[in-house]
């Protein structure tokens, strides 16, 4: 017995074992839903799928047919799409001096557009009373320096929530972003594994930790069940949303934000 | 006891005598926490709500308090203590600040006494109680302000009892920042227009219910069981890397 009991779940981004998008399914399938996991590589997705009984069906989150076959490889193997994930994301870094317009354009195609396209056509199959959940990030309300082209995607795809929750709220159809601030997810290993970066972090977080996949695990299953929440962009940030975000030059390590992996 | 998410908890919820909070004292309630149902005036709707809760196999006792006055504060905190005690606990590990008082008016029509007695029990009573509770949650507690949708825009016709609720909004914004090294989380859960009898004379005008439930996305009016779920997450160990937030649960009020 599960909050989410004959629900079929579509999570896009679930790429990596101790991911963000990984934990979002695991929860989504441990509440009882039929999940649906999506990302570029099928062999991780297998191994997911594997293990919480669900179907992987390799994606590309920037490519628009492929987001529709999703849709459609969801609708045939359970029947219908109650609640549509998307983790999926495109980490492109640079200043707004220098930063090729090309990769700028790239960040939109992911961070944005892919959005746009998964909102549409999950929404177009999704049953009535529906919930859409957006990743966004903490760094499209709070600037990092060097995150701009992938904040200001990200802040699109906010304002997009809006639109979508007036659009599709007819249908009873809840769209909602979450915003997290730093995780320690396996990408991310290599900027918390120098010794006092998490401390700069913390210092920042009321709850005076580093985030983990699993709590966002937990907060996505919850806007993915019965509740009147919707176009709202909720930061899960441990309360770095009050503060700030550590600078660059605060950290311990050479060049922190400047890696294109996390 | 109840098996849940809260189970081997113990709740406050102020002004439980009726509406939302009744909903939320229910909800946690079933959720396993057992609930202190706080009522201002209306002692036989606390009863009525914990008779409800027990029916239903939970565990509840019934205390109240005038939160306007500081007397009226210590005697509820008398009453909390000795009602944790009576059901083995010690700590209050979820305080949900539910108790409040609405009012219209434009600025012209506010006179003193109405802007003291909304200021009195919305802003001051909360922070109050708030303050004096605090040295009795753990490590790892909650505090959860119900504040409304009138305190994030301009409401014009209610203008005292909106600036009451953004100011709760403000406290839980500070409080999280201060409470945060001890893994207390505090957010609010700001419903909009909900059906129950705090706004009875418009949900008798059909046309204001179909005005007010037009404004929501989602195209209708709320019901205290849309908002009581979400102070449940809140409350519990799945919303605990959620702290400082006003969450809106309101059908999306306020898009457009």
């Amino acid at each position: 017995m599960g909050t989410l009991d004959g629900k079929v779940a579509v999570v896009l981004g679930a790429s990596a074992a101790g991911g963000t998008g990984w934990a979002v399914a695991e929860h989504l399938a441990a509440a009882g839903a039929k999940v649906v996991v999506a990302a570029r590589r099928r062999e991780p997705l297998e191994e997911l799928a594997a293990k919480i009984g669900g179907l992987a069906v390799p994606c590309d989150a920037g490519k628009k047919e492929q987001v529709a076959a999703l849709a459609q490889a969801a609708h045939q193997a359970f029947g219908g799409i109650d609640i549509a994930v998307n983790s999926a994301a495109r980490p492109v870094m640079g200043d707004i001096a220098t930063c090729a317009i090309e990769l700028v354009q790239k960040s939109l195609d992911v961070n944005f557009l892919g959005h746009v396209n998964f909102v549409r056509e999950m929404g177009a199959i999704m049953r009535d009373d529906g919930s859409i959940v957006l990743i966004s990030t903490s760094s499209a309300s709070q600037p990092v320096p060097y995150f701009f082209p992938y904040a200001c995607a990200k802040a699109a795809t906010d304002c997009l929530v809006r639109y979508a929750a007036l659009e599709y709220g007819p249908r009873g159809i809840r769209v909602n972003s979450i915003l997290p601030g730093p995780i320690k997810t396996d990408l991310a290993a290599h900027i918390f594994s120098v010794p006092g970066t998490e401390e700069v972090f913390e210092r920042e977080i009321a709850l005076r930790r580093v985030g983990v996949p699993d709590d966002f695990g937990r907060i996505v299953a919850m806007l993915a069940g019965p509740h009147y929440i919707s176009g709202v962009n909720i930061p899960t940030s441990g309360g770095m949303h009050l503060t700030r975000s550590p600078r660059e030059d605060e950290m311990p390590g050479e060049g922190t934000f400047h890696s294109d992996r996390s | 006891m109840m098996m849940g998410k809260l189970a081997g908890k113990s709740a406050l919820v102020t002004g439980a005598s009726r509406g939302i909070g009744r909903e939320i004292a229910l909800e946690l309630a079933r959720a396993g926490a057992t609930v202190g149902v706080h009522y201002g005036e209306r002692l036989e709707g606390a009863e009525e709500t914990a008779r409800m809760i027990r029916e239903a196999g939970g565990a509840a006792f019934v205390l109240g308090g005038d939160l306007r006055s500081i007397d009226g504060i210590e005697r509820m905190l008398a009453a909390l203590a000795e009602g944790l005690a009576a059901n083995g606990f010690k700590a209050l590990d979820i305080l949900v600040n539910n108790a409040g008082i609405g009012g219209g008016g434009s600025i012209g029509d506010v006179t003193v006494e109405k802007l003291d007695n909304l200021i009195g029990t919305n802003v001051r009573g909360v922070f109050l109680l708030t303050q004096r509770a605090i040295s009795r949650i753990p490590d790892g507690g909650r505090i959860i302000n119900i504040t409304s949708m009138v305190g994030l825009a301009a409401y014009p016709g209610s203008i005292a009892y909106a600036l009451t609720k953004a100011a709760q909004n403000s406290f839980t914004a500070s409080l999280a920042v201060e409470l945060g090294p001890r893994g207390i989380t505090v957010n609010g859960v700001a419903p909009g227009a909900t059906d129950t009898d705090f706004i009875a004379a418009l949900m008798a005008q059909p046309a204001l219910v179909k005005f007010y439930g037009d404004k929501a996305a989602l195209k209708r009016i709320g019901k205290p069981d849309d908002i009581a779920p979400v102070v449940a997450f809140l409350a519990s160990d799945e919303g605990r890397w959620i702290t400082g937030q006003v969450i809106e649960a309101s059908g999306g009020m306020h898009l457009e």
